[in-house]
């Protein structure tokens, strides 16, 4: 007994009592040419309610939250802290999380802590001594709003990012530390941030020299925050410094004019970057030293089910935030590889496209009409489309194959098969000469 | 076959009131009324638009799946009027099954193009322009399915499967024994796979 002759007998007992499902053994296509015919022979189809409902996302019948949320959004390596991933976050939450709160912190950090551990800290000019000079603490208001976030020396502009959120209601301070003197020209951040304070202070006053000020931070700070209130070497007010006492000396830490309205700035950028850093950006806080290009390897490394959607936004958010020449890199790199194809013989990865003309696939364009009319069941519309496109001039070869190949089935469709059989082997030789 | 090539008769329908009820609860959110809507309907659409115009039973119920997910997402503009809600469904099923063939079509003409020869070609069935699924009734399409049919075939099946007669009597009919009837209906089956939808 044939496979075929089974088969039938199947297929035959089937019919006879169609209560049961059909044979396993049944050719799929006879199962379903009779359920074509005789769809209530079918089982019940293999959809629950609960499926539906669950699948629903828009109007009144939409899944609720907790329900979609079936899986965790971030991975668990990119969580100190679990994470709030049912609420959608307020729009400035989304901001913060995204570029925003990244790159006031990594500004703050790159102020606070690695450029002053990059200089030399005989550089350090306490502002007492820059007060002392006489020199301008308190650049004009429309100098700070013409100034770019990272200044002339490399320095993050803390006044810039001040402003760029409203600050907390600030803590009573020295009426001492508030007294900027105003003769002290400089870029620098400590000066901003006490310009800042002066314009926030009620009225202005004049500035006085403080040989021994008292501290206003009330805890000893480390080394490295007092560090980075140090001015950049070669700025006008290390310059101006040569005779200032040593690191950590006692015009260190709240000097006076500007020390104190700085720690202040700094205790609210710190408040602030509690505030608004989520998890997602505390665990950036631990990739800051990784260059973006390191973060981004990372991030597309990670299986693409643990990339949620926040951190997609995340991500957005920094690349806007970092303004970058990549994206004309990335065009001008093919472009040089392929006019400059490698000395060495070794072929580029785009060089074939110049080297090799030989059609590599079947991407011609002029055959899609005739296609669509014959799939679209117009055979004779087809033939004479594709005859037509064929009588033009300058088709490449591929484009007469792919034509051909048309006409061939177009003509095989109607009965023409000595004609279709030559235009199709008229094809295949084109395509493959 | 009548009950496939016509679908669904006002008698089968639910009372409209009955429906409308369920309807409003839909739209008020009430997800509990879907189960009510879908014993209703559920097994109708699958059986009678969707299953007869795909054939295979998987693509049928990711088809059914999406025709009510759709439904429930678009309840809030579907107005109760004369006409039974199942009319808005089928349409939608419809619909869902015609982009079901335009996938499929997409991935056999990207087959096609990548191996085409010309002896499969001049063997290849003619093309299956899922248009007509949108304006043809399922009884015109299975009428110009057996037309393309070996005429054995066409007969065999109209016998056995839309006439509903015995085996004995289409064994008869046909003159032939019932085990190579068995087998032409077997055969005619798998040729009626290949031209079905047209």
């Amino acid at each position: 007994m044939t496979t075929e002759e089974q088969q039938a007998e199947s297929l035959a007992r089937w019919l006879e009592d169609p209560s049961k499902p059909p044979p396993p053994e049944l050719d799929p296509e006879v199962v379903e040419a009779i359920l074509c015919l005789k769809p209530e022979l079918a089982p019940a189809p293999q959809v629950s309610v609960d499926e539906i409902l669950a699948s629903v996302t828009e109007g009144p019948l939409a899944a609720p939250p907790s329900a979609l949320a079936t899986e965790p959004e971030i991975a668990p390596e990119n969580l100190p802290e679990p994470a709030n991933t049912a609420a959608r976050p307020a729009p400035w939450t989304r901001w913060a999380m995204g570029g925003g709160a990244a790159a006031l912190l990594s500004a703050a950090i790159i102020v606070l802590v690695i450029v002053p551990a990059l200089q030399p800290s005989a550089d350090y000019a306490p502002p007492s001594t820059r007060s002392e000079t006489g020199m301008e603490l308190t650049p004009s208001r429309d100098e700070a709003e013409q100034r770019p976030l990272f200044a002339e020396d490399g320095d993050f502009d803390l006044e810039e990012l001040s402003e760029a959120e409203p600050p907390a209601p600030r803590a009573p301070q020295d009426p001492a530390a508030s007294v900027l003197p105003d003769s002290v020209p400089s870029k620098h951040t400590d000066d901003r941030l006490s310009a800042t304070a002066k314009r926030d202070a009620p009225a202005p006053a004049q500035a006085r020299p403080e040989p021994e000020p008292a501290p206003i931070a009330p805890a000893p700070r480390p080394q490295a925050r007092s560090e980075a209130n140090a001015p950049p070497a070669g700025s006008r007010a290390a310059t101006a410094s040569s005779s200032s006492p040593p690191l950590g000396g006692s015009g260190m830490v709240g000097s006076g004019s500007g020390r104190g309205s700085l720690d202040a700035v700094e205790a609210e950028i710190e408040e602030e970057a509690e505030a608004v850093s989520s998890p997602i950006s505390r665990s950036r806080l631990g990739t800051r030293g990784q260059s973006r290009r390191e973060r981004q390897a990372e991030t597309t490394a990670a299986p693409p089910r643990e990339r949620s959607r926040e951190t997609l936004d995340s991500d957005a958010g920094a690349e806007a935030a970092a303004p970058s020449a990549e994206p004309a890199m990335d065009v001008d790199e093919p472009e040089i590889t392929l006019e400059e194809p490698s000395g060495d013989d070794t072929p580029d990865p785009l060089t074939y496209l110049i080297r090799d003309a030989r059609p590599r696939g079947p991407i011609s364009t002029v055959a899609t009409a005739p296609y669509e009319k014959f799939t679209q069941g117009d055979t004779a519309g087809a033939l004479a489309a594709s005859e037509g496109e064929l009588r033009k001039a300058g088709l490449s070869a591929l484009d007469q194959a792919d034509l051909l190949w048309v006409k061939g089935q177009a003509l095989a469709s109607l009965g023409r098969r000595a004609e279709a059989e030559a235009s199709l082997r008229e094809a295949l030789r084109l395509r493959n000469p | 076959m009548q009950e496939a090539a016509t679908d669904i008769g006002p008698s089968d329908l639910v009372p409209l009131d009955q429906e409308r009820v369920v309807i409003e609860r839909l739209q008020a959110g009430d997800r509990s009324a879907f189960a009510t809507l879908y014993s209703w309907y559920g097994d109708r659409l699958y059986r009678q638009a969707i299953l007869p115009r795909l054939g295979n039973r998987e693509a049928a119920e990711d088809v059914l799946r999406d025709t009510f997910r759709v439904a429930l997402e678009k309840i809030q503009t579907f107005t109760s009027t004369d006409r039974s809600i199942y009319f808005w469904l089928r349409r939608i099923a419809i619909n869902k099954t015609i982009d079901a063939h335009r996938k499929r079509q997409r991935q056999q003409r990207l087959k096609d193009k990548v191996r085409a020869e010309p002896a499969e070609v001049l063997h290849a069935a003619p093309p299956r322009p899922d248009r007509g699924l949108e304006v043809q009734d399922l009884k015109e399409q299975v009428e110009t399915s057996l037309s393309r049919l070996n005429e054995r075939y066409a007969r065999v099946l109209r016998l056995r499967l839309l006439e509903e007669r015995s085996r004995e009597e289409c064994a008869e009919l046909l003159d032939v024994k019932l085990g190579t009837l068995d087998v032409l209906l077997h055969r005619a089956c798998k040729a009626f796979r290949k031209v079905f939808p047209p």
